[in-house]
């Protein structure tokens, strides 16, 4: 289980600095929701073999950070909870994305495109489009993400803590200070909506 | 058990049938047999309906369980069949022609109360037209049985709450619940098993578990690994009915000792508290070479912990599991330092009452193989008090293939006798790698050690004397009458099989 954020005491801590305009605290924020979307990003393209010789990660993650810091400076969210949500509707987006991009009609390898047959027959390894199996997984998590944005709040509350920042149900029940099994309760109740929203076609995640 | 009504903890009413008004009041750990038999605490040898053996019922107020002893006609809690179930203030327990209530006097503070068919369950997501009960939170229950031991299934709470099957999201939230204390108590479910139990839900707990796994900030996995004063806790080295044994460090003298804590099942009081840590400490005074030693016991921060000699090796269990069946000299190499422990105990009045393979720690001395008897006695001083819950069977006890007839029908009297059998039945096991009985079922279990004589040696192992056999199963006999007079006299027959060696 990844624990990208710092404990709940010591990220009010940081929301505080960024509302008094320490750029440093905001860097380190923006940092932690880097790395917790290069991992969901990774995982959401692990059927993608090749995807890491033609897309670089960087890119995709400089845009999200773009995105968040110009949020950010539009938004100032004024509670830990108000950040995380905004930085977990931005991870969402972002994947959203990479999964129309990948999953659309422009699926196509960028550099297999420009290569002519004989050099394609050269590196046999590189595939021209993915599998229909990847692709499917692919349009699966497109759907996910969107299911994700139509539950009720509390609950997608819940799932972007705990899927888009990676938190364990004890710090989300800190943060929103309430009893864990509540947490967990919601987390349930929210599987069962997007299981239903998805009809059973669920992404490997 | 008492047959009187006076102050007391768990009541079982005759409310129909030929023996209609009796009453039977129970206010310690026992257990209560049911049936045809004449030897059944509750006998009705004219009712056709009832089976020789019919069920069985564990008491350690306010908790009761009944089995179901594979009887013909079922037995019957709140109209449904049961096999094994824990009852709940108001059940009615009917077999053949009679009907039981069981009350539990201290309803308020541990049973819960029986279910209605409007309740209600906190979290669940269905309107509800009427509530005549106070909602219940099945999360905190199941977190609290577990945590205690008890590790209920959500297949328990399914048969318990039958308006569960209709409710997702209640039976998904104790899905949830108990992927993750599994994970608390160290093991490692796969989702998989989950999508097999509950494939109405396969899919939905795919989703669910696969964002699930150990989580180390889980405030209650602090109490899997409890902090003793005066010891450091190493690592997790076995699990047992009563709780988990760690190594640890006692930090006095840095001896490595085993440190096994007991988690309650219920919260006791102080007097009961007091009562089991004084009995404990009396078995300090058994110092035997093949007994393990008993150090120290207390309690931190709730916690009951027992401090023993760290036997560095493998239990005779595990041991036939690898190696499959010992050939005859190894196996009396094993057991002639145990009987020897048993009888010196026997001899100062000690009964260890929990004597089977996973107690025999195998280890090598400086002479060889040998074994050490490990939790001596604490088995009767813990299942005499009101820590353990129900122990005879279920998800949290061990094995019932040891235990002697006797002790299934008398739990609260158990003699020396009820170790011979457990002891012979052990050895039986380390020649065949196999149990007594074959059965599919704790309930057919209890059944066949009640009714039936066990498999015969000879039949498992046709290579060995039949003489020992014989000997063997007159260790085994059902009325400890037959059995051997003395553990001592039974040693001294199977010395004839090989030289019992001193180690």
């Amino acid at each position: 289980m990844d624990h990208s954020f710092p404990p709940t005491r010591e990220l009010h801590a940081l929301i505080d600095r960024i509302q008094a305009g320490d750029r440093q605290a905001q860097n380190d924020l923006l940092r932690r929701v880097e790395r917790r979307l290069g991992e969901l990003a990774q995982r959401m393209l692990r059927a993608f073999p090749k995807v890491g010789q033609w897309e670089s990660f960087e890119d995709v993650l400089q845009k999200a950070q773009l995105r968040l810091l110009r949020a950010l400076e539009v938004v100032r969210p004024e509670t830990t909870r108000s950040f995380l949500g905004l930085a977990a509707e931005q991870i969402r987006r972002e994947l959203l994305d990479l999964a129309r991009h990948y999953s659309g009609p422009r699926c196509v390898n960028p550099r297999v495109a420009d290569m002519s047959v004989a050099a394609r027959e050269r590196e046999p390894g590189i595939e021209p489009t993915q599998s229909d199996d990847s692709l499917g997984n692919l349009e699966r998590w497109r759907a996910f993400h969107e299911a994700v944005a139509e539950l009720p709040i509390e609950e997608r509350e819940v799932v972007s803590l705990r899927f888009y920042h990676g938190w364990t149900f004890t710090q989300v029940a800190e943060l929103f200070k309430v009893n864990d099994r509540t947490i967990r309760r919601r987390w349930s109740a929210a599987c069962l909506k997007l299981h239903s929203r998805l009809e059973g076609e669920v992404p490997d995640l | 058990m008492r047959q009187e009504t006076a102050a007391m903890d768990v009541t079982l009413t005759v409310v129909e049938g030929p023996q209609a008004g009796r009453v039977f009041v129970f206010d310690r750990h026992d257990t209560f047999l049911v049936g045809r038999s004449v030897e059944a605490h509750f006998s009705l040898p004219d009712d056709p309906y009832f089976s020789r053996v019919h069920f069985l019922l564990e008491v350690n107020p306010p908790l009761c369980r009944v089995t179901d002893l594979n009887s013909r006609n079922k037995t019957f809690v709140n109209q449904r069949p049961v096999k094994e179930i824990d009852l709940h203030n108001g059940d009615r327990i009917r077999a053949g022609r009679t009907v039981f209530r069981f009350a539990a006097a201290s309803a308020s503070a541990s049973a819960p109360p029986s279910p209605e068919h409007d309740v209600t369950f906190i979290g669940e997501s269905i309107p509800t037209p009427s509530r005549s009960t106070e909602p219940i939170d099945l999360l905190e229950e199941q977190e609290r049985a577990w945590l205690r031991g008890l590790c209920p299934r959500v297949e328990h709470y399914l048969e318990r709450f039958p308006q569960l099957a209709q409710r997702d999201q209640s039976v998904l939230d104790l899905i949830c619940g108990e992927f993750e204390l599994r994970g608390i108590r160290g093991e490692d479910p796969a989702p998989k098993e989950y999508e097999q139990r509950f494939p109405a839900l396969a899919g939905v707990i795919r989703l669910a578990l696969s964002q699930l796994g150990r989580d180390p900030t889980d405030a209650r996995f602090k109490s899997a690994n409890p902090v003793v004063p005066g010891y450091e806790i190493r690592e997790q080295i076995g699990k047992g009915g009563m709780g988990v044994i760690f190594r640890a460090a006692r930090l006095a003298d840095g001896a490595e000792v085993a440190l096994k804590t007991i988690r309650p099942a219920m919260t006791p009081d102080s007097v009961a508290l007091e009562r089991f840590l004084r009995e404990a400490r009396i078995l300090k005074k058994l110092e035997h070479p093949h007994i393990v030693r008993f150090h120290d016991m207390g309690e931190a921060d709730g916690v009951f912990y027992i401090v023993m000699e760290l036997v560095p090796g493998i239990d005779a269990a595990r041991l036939v599991r690898r190696e499959g069946p010992l050939p005859l000299p190894r196996a009396l190499a094993l057991m002639s330092p145990i009987l020897e422990a048993l009888a010196y105990a026997h001899e100062r009045g000690f009964i260890h009452r929990d004597v089977k393979p996973a107690n025999l720690l195998v280890y090598q001395s400086e002479k060889g193989e040998s074994a050490k008897l490990a939790d001596f006695g604490l088995a009767r001083t813990y299942q005499a008090s009101t820590l353990c819950g129900l122990t005879l069977s279920g998800e949290s006890a061990g094995t019932p293939q040891y235990m002697s007839p006797e002790q299934i029908k008398n739990f609260s009297k158990v003699e020396p006798p009820a170790d011979q059998y457990a002891a012979a039945a052990t050895m039986y096991f380390l020649l065949t790698g196999q149990s007594l009985y074959h059965a599919l079922n704790p309930n057919e279990l209890f059944e066949k050690i009640l009714l039936e004589d066990p498999v015969p040696l000879k039949s498992r192992r046709p290579d060995l004397p039949p003489k020992l056999g014989a000997i063997i199963h007159k260790a085994l006999a059902r009325q400890p009458e037959n059995r051997f007079a003395t553990i001592r006299e039974w040693l001294a027959e199977l010395g004839r099989f090989g030289s019992v060696r001193e180690s």
